[in-house]
């Protein structure tokens, strides 16, 4: 395999058709990051509050035997 | 598979090493697959440079039709087994396939402009993809138009059911009807017609891909779990209140 660009103006310009290719594959990596960004930011605020609930029941479980 | 899964504990255990797995091997294919898409295969004899959005349009429109048949699959086992993490796992995937679809129709779009000198053309695949799209949108937007949960879930799932007839007629568009579209080029009968110089990036780019929608899926899903846990904490603690 050899690389197809001798140089980093070559791969930028891309024959012309730099902005096409540049735009659709920083679109892509932008969705991809996140779909999975997302999911990620909703787990950790989820697990926050699952975590404070829990906190509360059991305090307040523990105010009703007392 | 799906009784095991179905429990949310089992559920759980298995997207505490799948979730990381998945992502690691996800963004490791990804690499790969950038490098040599970008930097090792050769330019196409016809399209130049601009075929390397071939690299990201054909893996994302992978991705819109599996996830729709990922839905189809939840959607099925919900309604007849009435598996709620399955509920939660086609809603998972309708927003990842949404997105992927949204992707595919862009960057589709923006690889037409050089290849067939317009941004858009009303023609078999790329109609049926628009309507996927919408189906996706309209699945969503069902969803939260109806406040009882297993009744927004019965509802969805009826509706992607009836939309998965949609599924062939994207696959089978380019063949059905003269389109400019071109036509299948990888799954075909007397296999892929691509170079393997651009066939085998194009493969590592798919699995990338399939990788991390695999990864995206599970974590939506559990934090969709989360929040609906959450929800149930939530009314017991308002139960409890005003028992007291």
């Amino acid at each position: 395999m050899t690389p197809q660009f001798h140089n980093l103006q070559e791969l930028i310009a891309m024959d012309g058709y730099g902005g096409y290719v540049w735009t659709a594959w920083g679109l892509s990596f932008l969705v991809v990051v996140l779909s999975l960004i997302f999911p990620y930011l909703a787990q950790k605020k989820w697990q926050k509050r699952v975590s404070e609930l829990e906190a509360l029941l059991a305090a307040k479980k523990k105010n009703e035997k007392n | 598979m799906f009784n095991y899964l179905a429990n949310p504990e089992r559920f759980s255990r298995f997207a505490k090493w799948a979730y990381p797995l998945l992502l690691a091997l996800g963004i490791i294919t990804l690499a790969i697959g950038t490098v040599w898409s970008l930097l090792y295969a050769p330019a196409d004899y016809q399209q130049s440079q601009s075929a390397r959005i071939m690299f990201i349009h054909v893996p994302a429109a992978w991705i819109s039709t599996f996830a729709y048949a990922t839905m189809a699959v939840a959607s099925v086992i919900f309604l007849v087994w009435r598996h709620n993490l399955a509920d939660l796992g086609a809603r998972a995937a309708a927003e990842i396939g949404a997105a992927f679809t949204f992707l595919c129709l862009v960057t589709g779009s923006i690889w037409g402009r050089p290849t067939w000198g317009t941004w858009w053309e009303w023609d078999g695949r790329l109609t049926s993809v628009l309507v996927l799209f919408f189906l996706y949108l309209g699945y969503l937007a069902l969803r939260s138009s109806i406040d009882d949960e297993q009744k927004a879930g019965r509802a969805a799932a009826i509706l992607c059911l009836v939309g998965s007839i949609n599924i062939p007629i994207i696959r089978y568009s380019v063949v059905w009807w003269n389109t400019l579209h071109q036509p299948a080029a990888i799954i075909r009968k007397g296999g892929p017609s691509i170079h393997p110089e651009l066939l085998y990036p194009l493969l590592v780019m798919g699995v990338a891909f399939m990788l991390l929608f695999g990864a995206s899926l599970i974590g939506r899903t559990k934090s969709l779990l989360m929040a609906k846990r959450a929800k149930n904490l939530e009314a017991k603690l308002v139960y409890s209140g005003e028992n007291q």
